[in-house]
């Protein structure tokens, strides 16, 4: 075993950190809550195109759809270190480069990847992903948007929800039903769709932590979409988003964020002089902050262990669902474990001049609630952990 | 990064998996529960004849010269089937010790009989104080003429009934830091003035009280510099703590996998419980408490080969661990009920183990201040 990245891989950290230091204006840094307003989206697209032209955004693509080839572990350490300076979810979870794109590559036709995979590539279009609706959550299978064949097209009709960045979105790929007659889990077709397409509808959401047009409500009423955009067989749909869930699954951007908070909570810790003393001096709280270390490196060994297990062609299957699980359970509880160090000055807002860590751990401790839910709960990771990784049986 | 056993690894678990399987059955360790020692001297001797007792020395030691990620396989292994004995104490701590700091004649005369399997020892470490801290050494060694006279009470000492010989560590001089002044002997066990207080711990480890009394050591009985030993002591944490990790983990694993096969079978209202979200929920935080402890466990073995024995992630390792291996096995209770509380079956072995080793080496809170004061 070996727990050193190698030195390619050192020099390729340092110059990810470089350029989001010198390249990346100062404003996308922890931008969450604004990264989808019109004051700095022009910005994270402008950044999303320069990681594009490095070659970085597919850098684990294979060289012949426009990749470098590039290990899953570099991958890895690529969006680590975008997350640890704070880069948004639209720049470090890009769904064209991490999800659609290797879903075209392994179940898409060629007319699909030709048309679609350089722009992706390119950083030119970006994509949000329509799964979710009203009624169809945990129960991903109780899809109710149907699409029915009329010639060369299909009509699709329904509403998916949750859907973050639709607002944004150029293309958006969905489930969608194909087949009433037939049983669940195979009656569903994967569909990629022109999000300017006529007959599509948004309707924002704002969320609890202050972020405002990121989560979308989208409505199809007879949406034409043409009958080579299914990806993979008609009604084997729920594979092909299986294996995209799967590619989703990693606690990464956590462990980025959590690293990046705790340097500074410490840092804040040692020199916030309360009554004489440091609070790091103090017991609860250096205790605290070392407990919240220990859980972050689980974390990033359980991430790096996915990104290997892909590296060696080895399909990883509930140990995606564990990274993710554990990452997010983390996030959670460090956020409200810094928020116990600061105790009162921890829920200023980030414009108060009082608010330690420029007020990005109110935002965080809010945001965090999101964490062990969407890309599935933490119950559905436990589910999948123990009926594939220990073979228990399903109801 | 690597997360692969090596070839060899692969072959030393599989072939101690397959030994312990036969010798060392469950039926051998609930008898060494209730035994005064957990000493079986046959099992000794096999174990001695596979190479195990020798596995870390050079071959002009009868040893295999093997690494420390190797060791921390073999006590995966241990830990899974709970072995017994003192097998921990003589190789991984005291044979350690003496292969990194003893002269060439210590290091002839005590590794060759450890790995021929005809000496057992034990670190003294602890005292009624019970931490890991240098301040905590007070058992004196005071030097008069070629002699070092001992007093004083080391306790909690894992082993100490078994042990043929001792390597107690001493005060010999007060310094203005604690860590100064401190030095390790090697002590027979028999020598005048010693009395074993054996202490009856729950589980099947066993440890004791060693009460010195103006007992007389060779002063070339000295291991490493005197007065500088604190730096061997911190490189004995370090195994210390690694290797618990290493039997945590087995033994976390053990607990995993005799509840999976229990809850596949046990039927309620009509099927399995297994098929029940609450217990699906209690085996998954199990898997991923013991896959997280397996590779936290792992790269601080990794970190102990590189010789960085002041590591945080080694504590990182075993305050995870600690934690995780008690969580572990407490679940492991919730999905057998009432029936594994009892004897009729084996979870209270690994339970009562995996409170042992929380304690052996620092519990959470006490990593937690190590990797603190390194933040």
């Amino acid at each position: 075993m070996d727990f050193r990245f190698s030195p390619e891989q050192q020099a390729f950290q340092n110059e990810v950190r470089d350029f989001i230091l010198t390249e990346v204006p100062q404003e996308l840094r922890w931008c969450e809550r604004t990264a989808f307003t019109d004051a700095l989206w022009p910005a994270v697209l402008e950044t999303r195109k320069k990681l594009a032209q490095k070659g970085w955004a597919t850098m684990h693509w294979p060289v012949e759809y426009g990749g470098q080839g590039a290990s899953h572990i570099a991958q890895t350490l690529l969006v680590e270190e975008l997350a640890y300076w704070g880069m948004p979810q639209a720049i470090t979870v890009d769904d064209g480069p991490n999800l659609i794109g290797p879903t075209i590559i392994r179940f898409g036709s060629d007319h699909l990847r030709k048309t679609l995979l350089p722009s992706i590539a390119s950083g030119e279009t970006y994509w949000c992903q329509g799964y979710t609706e009203p009624g169809s959550g945990s129960d991903l299978a109780a899809v109710r948007t149907t699409a029915v064949q009329d010639g060369n097209h299909y009509v699709i009709n329904g509403q998916k929800d949750f859907i973050s960045g639709a607002a944004r979105a150029d293309w958006i790929h969905i489930l969608a039903r194909t087949n009433p007659e037939a049983p669940r889990h195979r009656n569903l077709s994967y569909f990629v769709v022109d999000m300017r397409s006529p007959g599509i509808t948004l309707s924002p959401l704002d969320e609890a932590q202050g972020r405002s047009g990121m989560l979308n409500e989208v409505f199809f009423d007879n949406l034409r979409v043409p009958a080579e955009n299914l990806v993979g067989e008609r009604n084997e749909g729920w594979q092909v988003a299986m294996s995209t869930l799967n590619l989703e699954r990693s606690g990464i951007e956590n462990v980025g964020h959590a690293r990046s908070f705790l340097k500074d909570i410490v840092t804040y810790a040692r020199e916030t002089v309360h009554d004489g003393e440091s609070l790091l001096n103090i017991d609860r709280v250096s205790s605290k902050m070392a407990e919240m270390a220990v859980k972050i490196e689980a974390c990033r060994l359980a991430a790096y262990r996915v990104a290997w297990l892909r590296d060696k062609g080895l399909n990883p299957d509930y140990e995606s669902s564990m990274s993710k699980l554990l990452s997010s359970e983390m996030w959670q509880q460090f956020t409200d474990a810094v928020m116990q160090v600061l105790g009162h000055y921890g829920p200023l807002e980030s414009d108060s001049r009082y608010a330690p860590l420029k007020g990005r751990i109110e935002e965080a401790y809010i945001g965090s609630i999101f964490e062990t839910i969407y890309e599935g709960t933490s119950e559905i990771q436990r589910n999948v952990i123990a009926q594939r990784g220990l073979g228990l049986p399903r109801r | 990064m690597d997360f692969a056993l090596t070839n060899e690894q692969e072959m030393l678990r599989t072939s101690a998996r397959e030994f312990l399987e036969v010798e060392c059955p469950r039926s051998l360790v609930r008898e060494m529960e209730t035994d005064d020692t957990s000493h079986y001297p046959e099992l000794w001797q096999k174990m001695a004849d596979l190479g195990w007792l020798g596995l870390p020395f050079p071959e002009q030691y009868g040893g295999a010269g093997l690494s420390f990620q190797d060791m921390a396989v073999l006590l995966e292994e241990m830990g899974r089937f709970l072995l017994p004995g003192p097998f921990f104490s003589t190789v991984v701590l005291c044979g350690q010790a003496i292969l990194e700091a003893g002269t060439s004649d210590q290091k002839a005369d005590f590794l060759t009989k450890i790995a021929s399997g005809k000496l057992i020892m034990a670190l003294a470490l602890t005292e009624p104080s019970a931490h890991y801290q240098a301040g905590g050494i007070s058992v004196r060694a005071d030097l008069s003429e070629s002699n070092y006279v001992i007093n004083g009470i080391k306790m909690f000492v894992s082993d100490g009934q078994t042990a043929d010989y001792f390597i107690v560590v001493t005060r010999t001089n007060e310094g203005a830091n604690p860590r100064e002044g401190i030095s390790l002997l090697l002590v027979d066990a028999r020598s005048p003035g010693i009395t074993v207080n054996p202490l009856r711990v729950m589980g099947i480890d066993k440890q004791a009280e060693v009460v010195f009394q103006d007992v007389r050591v060779p002063s070339d009985h000295l291991l490493g510099p005197a007065g500088e030993g604190w730096a061997l002591v911190e490189k004995l944490l370090a195994w210390g703590a690694t290797g618990k990790c290493a039997e945590s983990v087995g033994g976390g694993q053990a607990a995993l996998d005799l509840t999976v096969e229990y809850v596949k079978t046990r039927q309620a209202f009509g099927q399995p419980i297994g098929s029940f979200q609450a217990i699906q929920h209690h085996c998954a935080n199990m898997l991923t408490d013991v896959d997280t402890s397996r590779w936290l466990m792992h790269q601080a073995a990794w970190l102990v080969d590189k010789g960085e024995f002041q590591s945080p992630e080694i504590s990182k390792a075993k305050a995870w661990t600690s934690d995780a291996y008690r969580r572990v096995t407490t679940l492991a209770h919730q999905c057998h009920g009432a029936i594994a509380f009892t004897k009729v079956m084996d979870i209270h072995l690994y339970h009562k183990k995996a409170k042992i080793n929380e304690i052996l080496f620092g519990d959470a809170a006490f990593h937690w201040e190590k990797i603190a004061g390194a933040l």
